[in-house]
C-alpha cells in the first residue's frame, strides 16, 4: 500500500514536472523576441516575390512612455522565389523573428494580381500563425509596397488605419467593402462566382508620406485612400470598377449597410437621401429557357439634406422622391451588370451561383460556356425605398431666403 | 471484483463523451469531402443509422449483463477461436487508444505548438491514461460527471457564439448532387462517433443494472449525435462547404470565427481545451477498455499492474502508426471506417447470429 502511494507520488511529480517542462517552454515564445507584423505586402519580382512587413516598434505605440519620435512601425522587405522564404529572409535584417498572428492588412501589388495571386496566398492560409480575418486589399497603380509605408495620423499604425478605415467606410458608405482571406479563397472556389477585392490608393506624395514629417501636417501630404474595386478572373485582376459601379456592386451583393445618395430636385438643386437599412434579395429563374435574376431591394431611409425648393410636407412629394431614388438604385445597379456583363465579362456578381443554387442541373450545363451565356442574363429589379423621415426639420429654408 | 459501480449519470456523461471524442476535431472535413454542402444532411441520416447500431450493443448486454464482449465471444465461438477474435478486438482496442493519442499531438502540433515533438504531447497524454486507469473506472466515471457541466458550456458556446456568423446561402443548393452522395457522406459520419462506442461493450459488467438504462445510452448516444450534427451543420454554414472539407481542423477554424463585437475572440485555445476532455474520456475508455480486456482474456485476476507496460505500447505505436499525419489521415478515411464497422457491427453481429445457432445462454463463470 505504502508502495503504492509512493508510486502514484512519483508518477504525479512527474507529470507536474514534465507539464511544467515541456508544454510551456518547448515552444515559447516571449513577446520581446518576437517582431509583430501588422501587414504585409507582397509584389511581384523577377523570378518570386517581393514581400514587405509592417512590423511595430512596441516602445514607440506604448501608452506610457515618452514617445521617442522614432516612426511608431518600421518595413523590414525581402525577396525570395517564393513568400515563406522571403519572410524568413527578413530576420537577415530584423533583430526580432517576424510574427503573422496579429496581421489586420494583406496588401498585393497590381502587378502581381495582374498575373495571379493564388500561389502568394496560400501561405497565409495554411500557416498556422495567422488568423484568417484580415482584409485582403489590391494596392492601385502602385506597389504594394509604397502604400505599407506611408504613415498615418490618429492611427499610429498604418496597418491599422487601413483595417479601420475601411472598417469605418463599409458601414456607412455604399462604395467600399472588405474582403477577408477566408471570403476570398470561398470566393474562388465557388462555383459561378468570380473574386472580388477592394482596392487602395494612394494620393499625394510617396517621398513625404513615408517620413515621420506626414504625421507632424495638419493636412497630411500622402493619404491611404480605399478606393475601387478589383475585379478578376480565377486569381488574375482583370478591371476596375468605378465608384458608382461599385455602390451598385455592394446594393447587388446586399453588402450595404448605410451610404448616402442624392437625386436631383425637379427645378434644379439637389436632395440627399441617408440610407439606414437595406436588404437585397436574388433569386434566379428561367424564363423561355433564359436566364433570369430577380433582385428584390428593399431600403428604410430619411431625407438628410435638401438643397432646393420642394415641399417636403406633401406626401406625395415623398412618394415622387421614393420614385426617384428608386430609379437612381436601379440605375447605380444597371451600370454595374452592363460592366459585368459586357465590359469585363467575369461573373463579380455571382450570377451563376444564383443559377447553381436555383437550378443546379440547368447550371451544368451552362458551366463550360458560362463567358458567352452570362451576357444573356436577364436582371429584373424590383425595388422597395421607403422614405421615414425628414430628419429635424420639414421644409428648408433653401427655398425660402428673403432679400 | 467489488469496486462500485457506474450511475446512470456517470454512463450517460462517459457516452457523450465517447461520441464525441475525436469526431469533434476530424468528423466535419471527411463528411464534408465528400457531400459538401450537404454534409449536414448525411449527419441527419446519421441520426437514423447510429442508434441502431448502439441497440446492437445494448443487445449483447441482454444476452449477459455481468459478461464482457471477450467472456461472450469465447461462449459464442468457443474458447479457442472465441480467444482467437478476442485477441484481435483487443489489438482493436490497443490501436484505437493509439490513434485518439495520436490525434491529439497532431492537433496541437499543427494548431497550437507546431514545434514541440508530438512524441512529448503523446508521453503526457498517456501518463495521465495510466494515472486514471490505476484510479480504476468509478474515478474516471466522476471525472466525467465533473467535467461535463464545463464541456456542454464550451460546447454551447462554440455553437451559440457563432449563429452570428452564419450565411445560409452556403447550404445552398440542397441535395443537388444526388442522394447516393448524401448516402456515402452518412457512412463515414456514422463510424467515427457511434461505431466505436462498442467499447461499451467491455464496460457493461462495470455498470449498475438499472431498469432505464437500455433507454439511457440510447439517449446519451443520440445527444451526442445531434451536436455532432450541428457542428457539421454550423461548419458549413459559417465556413463554407470548401473550408470546411480544406481544413485539416474544420472545428479549429470555426472557433478563430468567433468575434462578438471584437471583444469576445480569439477563444480558440479555449475551445480546444474541451475538445482535449473529450479526447482524453475516449481515450481511457479504450485504454481502461484494453487492459481489462487483456486481464479477462489471459485469465489475470489484476489488470492495474499491465498499465505501465501497454501505456509503453501505446506510445510506441501512437507514434510509429502512421509516418504522417496525411498518411493516418488517408487511412482514416479510406479504410479506418470498414476496421470499425468490423468490430463494431460484423463481429457482434456474428457473435449474436453463433450465440443463436448454439441456442445457449452464457453463463457469467464462462472463460
Amino acid at each position: 500500500m505504502v508502495m503504492k502511494r509512493i508510486v502514484i507520488l512519483l508518477l504525479a511529480i512527474c507529470a507536474a514536472s514534465s507539464a511544467l517542462l515541456l508544454s510551456g517552454c518547448w515552444n515559447r515564445r516571449e513577446l520581446n523576441d518576437l517582431g509583430i507584423m501588422m501587414g504585409t505586402a507582397i509584389d511581384k519580382e523577377a523570378g518570386g516575390y517581393r514581400v514587405s512587413a509592417q512590423v511595430v516598434d512596441p516602445a514607440e505605440v506604448a501608452v506610457k512612455g515618452a514617445a521617442s519620435g522614432r516612426s511608431p512601425v518600421t518595413m523590414y522587405t525581402a525577396t525570395g522565389p517564393t513568400v515563406f522564404e522571403a519572410i524568413r529572409k527578413m530576420t537577415e535584417t530584423s533583430p526580432r523573428k517576424i510574427y503573422a498572428g496579429h496581421i489586420r492588412v494583406l496588401i498585393l501589388g497590381e502587378a502581381l494580381a495582374r498575373e495571379g495571386i493564388a500561389q502568394a496566398l496560400d501561405l497565409l492560409s495554411r500557416d498556422s500563425e495567422p488568423r484568417t480575418d484580415f482584409y485582403l486589399m489590391v494596392a492601385r497603380g502602385t506597389t504594394a509596397q509604397n502604400v505599407l509605408k506611408i504613415l498615418t495620423p490618429l492611427e499610429k499604425i498604418p496597418a491599422n488605419k487601413l483595417f479601420f478605415s475601411l472598417n469605418a467606410s463599409n458601414e456607412v458608405w455604399a462604395p467600399t467593402t472588405t474582403f477577408t482571406m477566408d471570403d476570398f479563397v470561398n470566393q474562388l472556389v465557388t462555383e459561378g462566382e468570380n473574386p472580388v477585392l477592394t482596392g487602395v490608393q494612394l494620393v499625394g506624395n510617396q517621398r513625404q508620406g513615408e517620413s515621420n514629417r506626414n504625421v507632424q501636417e495638419v493636412e497630411p501630404s500622402a493619404h491611404l485612400v480605399v478606393r475601387g474595386l478589383a475585379l478578376f478572373r480565377r486569381d488574375k485582376l482583370v478591371g476596375w470598377l468605378n465608384e458608382e459601379e461599385s455602390i451598385g456592386y455592394n446594393i447587388l451583393m446586399n453588402h450595404v449597410k448605410s451610404t448616402v445618395g442624392h437625386v436631383a430636385c425637379p427645378d434644379g438643386g439637389k436632395v440627399v437621401t441617408e440610407v439606414l437599412r437595406n436588404r437585397t434579395k436574388r433569386k434566379a429563374r428561367l424564363a423561355n429557357g433564359r436566364p433570369v435574376i430577380d433582385v428584390h431591394v428593399t431600403t428604410v431611409a430619411d431625407v438628410a439634406e435638401v438643397e432646393c425648393k420642394i415641399d417636403l410636407n406633401n406626401p406625395a412629394m415623398i412618394r415622387q422622391l421614393e420614385r426617384q431614388f428608386a430609379q437612381e438604385a436601379q440605375r447605380l445597379m444597371d451600370t454595374t451588370v452592363d460592366a459585368v456583363q459586357h465590359r469585363f465579362r467575369v461573373d463579380a456578381l455571382g450570377f451563376g451561383h444564383a443559377i447553381y443554387m436555383a437550378h443546379p442541373r440547368v447550371w451544368k450545363k451552362w458551366r463550360g460556356d458560362w463567358q458567352n451565356v452570362l451576357p444573356l442574363v436577364q436582371v429584373r429589379y424590383h425595388i422597395h425605398f421607403h422614405l421615414r423621415r425628414t430628419a429635424t426639420v420639414n421644409n428648408s429654408f433653401v427655398g425660402q431666403t428673403k432679400e | 471484483m467489488s469496486e462500485e459501480k457506474l450511475t446512470m449519470k456517470q454512463l450517460g456523461a462517459l457516452t457523450i463523451f465517447a461520441l464525441i471524442g475525436d469526431s469533434i476535431i476530424i468528423l466535419p472535413s471527411s463528411v464534408a469531402g465528400i457531400s459538401r454542402q450537404d454534409a449536414w444532411l448525411s449527419m441527419l441520416l446519421v441520426l437514423l443509422f447510429g442508434p441502431a447500431g448502439c441497440w446492437l450493443m445494448l443487445r449483447l448486454r441482454r444476452l449477459n449483463p455481468s459478461a464482457d464482449l471477450i467472456q461472450l465471444l469465447r461462449a459464442g465461438f468457443g474458447r479457442w477461436a472465441g480467444g482467437a477474435v478476442g485477441l484481435a478486438f483487443l489489438y482493436f482496442l490497443v490501436l484505437n487508444t493509439a490513434a485518439v493519442t495520436r490525434e491529439l499531438g497532431d492537433l496541437l502540433a499543427t494548431q497550437i505548438m507546431p514545434e514541440t515533438p508530438i512524441r512529448a504531447t503523446h508521453l503526457l497524454f498517456i501518463l495521465v491514461l495510466v494515472w486514471g486507469v490505476r484510479c480504476g473506472l468509478p474515478t474516471i466515471a466522476r471525472a466525467g460527471e465533473v467535467l461535463f457541466p464545463w464541456f456542454v458550456l464550451f460546447m454551447t458556446a462554440l455553437i451559440v457564439l457563432l449563429i452570428p456568423r452564419i450565411e445560409v446561402d452556403r447550404i445552398r443548393p440542397i441535395a443537388a448532387e444526388g442522394f447516393p452522395t448524401i448516402l456515402h457522406g452518412s457512412i463515414v459520419a456514422v463510424v467515427y462517433p457511434f461505431a466505436e462506442l462498442i467499447v461499451f461493450a467491455m464496460l457493461w459488467p462495470a455498470i449498475r443494472p438499472a431498469k432505464k438504462l437500455a433507454r439511457d445510452f440510447m439517449l446519451a448516444s443520440l445527444i451526442g449525435g445531434i451536436v455532432m450534427f450541428l457542428v457539421v451543420f454550423i461548419s458549413v454554414l459559417v465556413l463554407g462547404p470548401y473550408l470546411t472539407a480544406h481544413q485539416v481542423y474544420p472545428t479549429y477554424a470555426l472557433a478563430k470565427k468567433i468575434s462578438i463585437g471584437h471583444f469576445l475572440e480569439r477563444v480558440e485555445a479555449l475551445l480546444a481545451i474541451s475538445w482535449m476532455i473529450s479526447l482524453f474520456f475516449k481515450g481511457i475508455l479504450y485504454f481502461y477498455a484494453s487492459l481489462s480486456g487483456i486481464a479477462r482474456l489471459f485469465g489475470l485476476r489484476e489488470s492495474r499492474a499491465l498499465a505501465t507496460p501497454l501505456a509503453t505500447v501505446v506510445y510506441g505505436l501512437a507514434f510509429a502508426m502512421a509516418p504522417n499525419l496525411v498518411y493516418f489521415n488517408d487511412v482514416g478515411i479510406h479504410f479506418w471506417p470498414y476496421w470499425d464497422i468490423t468490430f463494431a457491427y460484423a463481429i457482434p453481429l456474428a457473435l449474436l447470429a453463433a450465440l443463436a445457432i448454439r441456442g445457449k445462454k452464457p453463463s457469467p463463470a464462462a472463460r
